[in-house]
């Protein structure tokens, strides 16, 4: 203690020294520092709201666009399987054909074509005036080089040589100007496949000239736009393509696009996404989290864009191989048991919606009928358990021969999800066990078969999701086939509507497969979203395409 | 002191090759085959596929061959090629690592100024109202999750202020707000240590003798109490670089910054076995060449050393 008073009165005068350099050292260093400061502060400053654009100056600025979500490795989506590799794609080159909001396909690389009376032929007519960015004229063989390349093993093509059905169809260049796809079997969804950013024709100069992996960096189509710079893992820089001329003739205007410059980044983290729009970093951000939104919908310095998705929504698919629910009645009894509304009330803050159904309703051949099979109902979902032979055990969990109604639910993507599904089981006297796991590792979970109920969240353009997710041959590594059910009438309705090019006969097969799907219930449809995207005021005539996480309509895009 | 630095180095080798050995079982001992994990990591895999990757990656020849072949290679600088990425491993990490490096370096800068300043201030005046705040200080950057102070640090400098921007803008612009996310959470440890450090310091008999020569304040505290206070708080410094190579991770997650920490992460979750591999064998012998620096500092710094 004694030695402590002294060595407060050393450390007073030493204090009174220290801190009185400290303060000429602070002044001095304040001095230096404004400048500094200022120099720092000043460039990246607030966002400058622009005079409007008079009617006579040409359209045009740049912008700087942020996709929430992880950064696809290669922007090249014949090899790279995210959708938003895909939409970006699609602004550095073109595909064969443009598909419109009404579900119509308008002439884009390709002006016209035909498929032959059996289905598996397709023969497209290409334009004759488009170049790549390298100056290679575009023709039939570059498309067939195209196509080979995403066919070659050596290639990796992650999602692209898995979309045109179980077997990639031989290409052909007929002559310069014809292009031909010939498949094993009819397969329906050809066109909507061909018109995705999974498609892009790059320019077969520039693939032989480069190899594979360099010419992920230099990526030459016959696009908008062309990559300038690519700073890895940070962002891409697109300049305009001032030859281009070859835009859909639904477009708003032909010629080059309005944008001079884009920016792209992807930003992992959902708040500092949000943040950089209201920074005035981004100008439009894709993909914009679900419980942000409401802030900007009544802010007119923003503009919300909310496009419906099309495809299968979340839901949690049901393990029909392993007990208990191999029985089709507790299968059945677990549809009451769930409660939309709960769901969509409490996630993303309101903006999802309830899923009844086993599609997205804008989906083409949607079975609304699938609504009302199964309301929602806790005390039948109980009773229904009961009749198959579950009684009321001791802490509100049915049991059977001693043994508790237990399930191993695996969750994904959306922690939300857990205590809600797991509560809403309880109450129909289901013991849940829910883990929340990243995607991979869902995947494995999902293929090896270690769940009873696991989440799954299909966005499709088309239909033949059904296909994919429910026909039993499409249970292997990469496969989205989780149920398990093995039903040779599902099989081969599922696999007929995926040959048949008729829309009406198509749809007829795919209500019929849908009846089955819901009467077996194989999965709990829980919530849908709509992929929304929230822009910056300034930010004109942006709109996002039939297939809203992969078309992104920046051509008739301007900056006021 | 050649003993000294001799020894160092000689433990820094073995570490080494057994940090090479267990990294490179990593793909190995998982079950499964590391070709199909890989892939279907990639959503992409027919057997084909497959059958190309295991000849790329040389798996079907014998392990003791695929190590030989591996660590060749690591010495040379070769860590394989990326799956993911379909560029060599050391490309990816080196552009990467320029991000990391600033972020680390000027992390360990805040740190050091923030938290050695606060720890003398803290000390030498101890038990007063500026020691308790210094020290509410440092236990709130030790304490609270560094995602917090990041999207804190975001919503009030960048969002309401403008001051700094949180992707664009100029390197250092860029680097201010996640250096300082970062560094926090750093200063905090380190402030406790020296103020801990320097307290008992002082209390030596040297320090005694010092003043007792009649010495000014200043020379007693920088010149003799500061040199021995350091011993400690320099290896804290060297352990806490290995620290933020981790704190990095969430660092720039919340900043978007295109680094180490991120990668390595991604790796490891889309089972990219070249680069994770790659990638962990380099940062961990970066952090062990910066602790072996560290240790050889003290040949400066503690004149004990010196004559071992």
């Amino acid at each position: 203690m004694a030695s402590q008073d002294n060595a407060g009165n050393r450390f007073d005068a030493f204090a009174k020294q220290v801190a009185r350099r400290r303060f000429l050292r602070d002044a001095a260093l304040l001095g230096v520092a404004t400048p500094l400061a200022e120099r720092l502060l000043a460039a990246r400053g607030r966002v400058a709201l622009a005079a409007p654009r008079a009617q006579s100056e040409p359209k045009g600025g740049s912008i700087s666009i942020v996709m929430t979500g992880d950064e696809p490795k290669l922007l090249d989506a014949q090899v790279d399987p995210f959708d938003s590799a895909a939409m970006a794609s699609g602004w550095l080159s073109d595909m064969l054909v443009h598909k419109e909001k009404d579900g119509t396909f308008t002439p884009w690389l390709a002006t016209s074509w035909k498929t032959s009376d059996d289905g598996r032929v397709w023969t497209f007519t290409l334009r004759q005036d488009v170049k790549f960015h390298d100056g290679t004229p575009l023709d039939a063989a570059a498309v067939k080089a195209n196509f080979d390349r995403i066919a070659d093993p050596k290639t990796q093509s992650g999602q692209a040589s898995a979309m045109l059905g179980s077997t990639f169809p031989k290409s052909e260049a007929v002559d310069a100007a014809t292009f031909q796809l010939t498949f094993d079997q009819a397969y329906a969804p050809t066109l909507d496949t061909l018109s995705q950013g999974f498609f892009p024709i790059w320019s077969p100069t520039a693939l032989q000239k480069y190899g594979n992996d360099e010419f992920e960096r230099h990526l030459i189509g016959t696009g908008p736009w062309q990559l300038q710079e690519y700073q890895p893992a940070d962002h891409y820089t697109l300049v305009k393509n001032p030859n281009y001329n070859w835009a859909p003739k639904t477009a708003k205007h032909q010629g080059p696009p309005y944008l001079d410059t884009i920016t792209l980044r992807w930003i992992q983290e959902p708040t500092t996404s949000v943040a950089t729009l209201r920074s005035g970093e981004a100008d439009l951000v894709l993909s914009f989290p679900a419980a942000n939104v409401a802030a900007f919908r009544d802010n007119d310095a923003y503009k919300v864009l909310s496009a419906p998705l099309t495809g299968s929504p979340a839901l949690f698919v049901m393990n029909t191989a392993n007990p208990p629910l191999d029985d089709v009645h507790v299968r059945q009894a677990l549809e009451h048991a769930i409660n939309q509304s709960e769901f969509v009330k409490v996630l993303y803050k309101g903006e999802a919606i309830a899923a009844r159904g086993v599609m997205y309703p804008a989906t083409p051949c949607y079975w609304k009928g699938a609504e009302s099979v199964y309301p929602f109902d806790s005390a039948k979902a109980k009773s229904l358990l009961e009749a198959a032979g579950w009684q009321a055990g001791g802490d509100g969990i049915l049991q059977k021969d001693g043994k508790p109604l237990k399930l191993d639910v695996v969750n994904a993507f959306n922690a939300d999800l857990s205590p809600l599904i797991q509560a809403q089981l309880k109450a129909a006297g289901v013991d849940a066990n829910v883990e929340l796991v990243p995607g991979p590792v869902q995947l494995e979970r999902a293929i090896k078969g270690d769940f009873d109920l696991i989440f799954q969240h299909l966005a499709y353009s088309d239909p033949s999701v059904l296909d994919l997710l429910y026909n039993s041959k499409n249970l292997q590594p990469g496969g989205w086939s989780w149920t398990r059910y093995k039903d040779p009438k599902l099989d081969q309705l599922l696999s007929e509507s995926t040959a048949t090019i008729d829309q009406t006969k198509r749809c007829q097969l795919l209500t019929q497969a849908q009846q089955i799907i819901v009467d077996q219930a194989l999965v709990l449809p829980i919530y849908g979203r709509n992929a929304v995207a929230v822009m910056a005021s300034k930010v004109t005539d942006f709109d996002l395409g039939p297939r809203a996480t992969i078309d992104g309509w920046l051509y008739d895009t301007y900056v006021q | 002191m050649t003993h000294y630095i001799a020894s160092r180095l000689a433990t820094t080798i073995p570490v080494l090759l057994l940090i090479s050995l267990f990294v490179f079982s990593i793909m190995h001992l998982l079950p499964g085959d590391p070709a199909m994990l890989i892939l279907q990591g990639q959503a992409a895999s027919t057997p084909e596929q497959i059958a190309a990757l295991r000849e790329e990656l040389g798996l079907n020849k014998p392990i003791y061959v695929q190590y030989g072949l591996f660590l060749k290679g690591a010495l040379q600088g070769d860590l394989g090629r990326s799956v993911q990425f379909k560029q060599p491993v050391m490309s990816v990490i080196m552009e990467r690592l320029p991000s990391t490096a600033q972020l680390t370096a000027a992390a360990m800068v805040f740190a050091i100024v923030i938290g050695v300043g606060l720890g003398i201030l803290a000390a030498i005046k101890q038990n007063t109202w500026i020691d308790s705040l210094s020290m509410v200080l440092s236990v709130t950057g030790l304490t609270m999750p560094i995602f917090y102070i990041g999207l804190v640090l975001i919503l009030f400098f960048s969002v309401k202020l403008h001051w700094f921007p949180i992707v664009g803008g100029s390197p250092l612009q860029r680097l201010v707000l996640p250096a300082l996310t970062l560094g926090f959470v750093s200063s905090g440890i380190i402030a406790r240590l020296v103020r801990s450090s320097l307290l008992e310091v002082l209390r030596q008999d040297h320090i005694v003798t010092a003043r007792a020569k009649g010495l000014p304040e200043r020379t007693v505290i920088y010149r003799h109490a500061m040199k021995n206070m350091m011993i400690p708080v320099l290896t804290i410094i060297g352990l806490q670089i290995g620290g933020m190579l981790s704190g990095a991770v969430i660092t720039e997650t919340v900043f978007n910054r295109p680094g180490l920490g991120r990668l390595v992460v991604q790796a490891i979750l889309w089972k990219d076995f070249p680069l994770a591999q790659g990638t962990i064998l380099f940062t961990a012998t970066v952090y062990l060449l910066i602790n072996l620096l560290v240790d050889l500092s003290f040949v400066w710094f503690d004149p004990r050393v010196r004559v071992t």
